[in-house]
């Protein structure tokens, strides 16, 4: 059963995908440098762009390198990690990464919370849910689409406050109902041609889904929310 | 006019068929009722119907079976990091049994980048480990673990089929894991895992990586893995504050 495994006999497209890994990981390149252009990694390993792509494009669906169009490609892999649930939602997130967040309402209103929901946040099925659709940008770039649902019963007042100004997270809290406990679950789907368009990338493109309840210190569930965001930005960090 | 605050009627599909799942407990396997049946039980269109069904198959919730209909889908071994729990235990937790098959075992010189992660000179002997982790045989992972060799000698002799690589470092080498780092993003399977996983290659798939270190922060080993979304899933159940009351894990686990 034991073998010796050597590193020698992997395809060309390998060994240079964890080169590039390495000198990611030594700090060789940079978070948020610029990589060597495909041309002229190419010519450093003696082989092809299009096997540079190759190597590349397994880095840049692993979030670990973000390719930007007419700008090059760029290493991501420590500044897009975040830790667990961002304790202040997208912007804290943002925050640290240095980047500029926005956030545009795609669609917001009330509606009856059904069965399914009703069970979720242990209420009444005819209790009324506020219902939020935003789209997070980072420095004007789309990469998450967030369904949020929200018991009215519980915050009667959330629609009264700008969402632009302040988290949802911070109005909880301003609210009363600081977030104590929050349930997350990952995975992972193809986009349809609808959030891929919103995301600006293609229709069938990967991304990561997380789903998510937070609790306040009561245990009431106080908000649902299903995060879908791009490849290129999703990546998780879990310590202990 | 008075606002009716409808449902919007895809959701309410979806949502219906959730509840449905989740108050009849619809377990692995079964078939849900035939559309016709379904439109009327839950008060949708049969566009609403479809486009729920496919927005929850993607989810990896329902799965169809070409000519036979819309079926419920294995309940999913849930790894929530909190509780640390190893692949075999999140399988089993889903009445599933877990099993793994050695794929390769055997010694390679530390790289820079894996030299770094172990905390051992370049060129130093790593045991590298590849396994396949399976839940009632079905393909699950592909986990690629590496190990300083220097800290845990012979270690080659064990069977990592049967045995946990865990317990064999805590029970004969007195090693145990006290910090871990581990980082969840997106791969696509290619072609060599398309072929143990049994799947089409491209296909979407999480990719783990993660560090492990002994209480005296001394690096144990470095891992990383595919695994398939379809039949495993990772979670967090994290209390920002220890005063928050118990909350049922009935949602996260559904």
């Amino acid at each position: 059963m034991a073998q010796i495994v050597s590193s020698h006999e992997q395809p060309i497209y390998l060994r240079i995908r964890r080169k590039i890994e390495e000198r990611i990981d030594r700090g060789e390149y940079p978070a948020g440098s610029v990589l060597p252009s495909e041309n002229e990694l190419a010519d450093e390993f003696g082989t092809t762009r299009l096997t540079v792509r190759n190597a590349m494009d397994a880095l840049v669906e692993r979030g670990c390198i973000r390719r930007v169009q007419g700008k090059g490609a760029f290493v991501s892999s420590h500044n897009i990690s975040r830790t667990s649930v961002p304790q202040g939602g997208f912007r804290k997130v943002a925050e640290a990464l240095g980047m500029e967040p926005s956030v545009r309402l795609l669609a917001s209103g009330r509606r009856k919370a059904g069965a399914y929901y009703g069970w979720l946040f242990g209420i009444p099925e005819d209790d009324l849910l506020y219902s939020l659709r935003r789209l997070n940008s980072l420095d004007g770039q789309p990469v998450a689409l967030e369904n949020t649902l929200i018991p009215l019963s519980l915050l009667p007042t959330i629609e009264d406050v700008d969402i632009q100004v302040f988290s949802l997270y911070e109005t909880y809290e301003l609210l009363g109902h600081k977030v104590a406990r929050v349930q997350e679950k990952l995975d992972v789907l193809a986009l349809t041609a609808r959030e891929a368009g919103l995301l600006h990338v293609d229709a069938g493109d990967v991304a990561m889904v997380s789903e998510g309840v937070s609790y306040d210190i009561s245990g009431n569930a106080i908000e649902y929310a299903r995060n879908i965001s791009r490849a290129d930005f999703a990546g998780y960090t879990f310590k202990f | 006019m008075t606002e009716t605050f409808d449902i919007p009627p895809r959701d309410k599909a979806a949502e219906g068929i959730l509840w449905l799942i989740q108050s009849e407990g619809l377990a692995a396997g079964d078939r849900l009722p035939a559309e016709r049946i379904l439109c009327e039980r839950l008060g949708v269109s049969r566009t609403a119907l479809r486009g729920a069904i496919a927005q929850l198959t993607s989810a990896h919730v329902l799965e169809s079976r070409v000519g036979s209909g819309t079926y419920v889908c294995a309940p999913k071994p849930l790894s929530v990091f909190q509780s640390a729990g190893a692949f075999s235990a999140a399988v089993r937790d889903a009445g599933l049994v877990p099993s793994a098959r050695v794929l390769s075992q055997g010694f390679l010189p530390a790289g820079e980048a894996l030299a770094a992660k172990l905390g051992v000179e370049v060129g130093a002997t790593v045991l590298e480990l590849r396994r396949l982790r399976m839940a009632d045989g079905v393909p699950v992972a592909i986990e690629t673990t590496y190990a300083n060799s220097e800290i845990c000698p012979g270690i080659e002799s064990h069977d990592f089929a049967v045995e946990s690589l865990y317990e064999v470092l805590k029970q004969k080498y007195g090693i145990s894991i006290a910090h871990s780092i581990e980082r969840i993003s997106i791969t696509r399977v290619n072609e060599w895992e398309s072929e143990i996983l049994g799947v089409e290659e491209g296909e979407p798939a999480f990719y783990e990586c993660g560090q492990e270190w002994t209480e005296q922060m001394e690096p144990v080993e470095y891992f990383k893995s595919v695994t398939l979304p379809a039949h495993f899933r990772f979670a967090s159940d994290e209390v920002w504050d220890t005063g928050a009351a118990e909350v049922s894990d009935a949602w996260l686990r559904s």
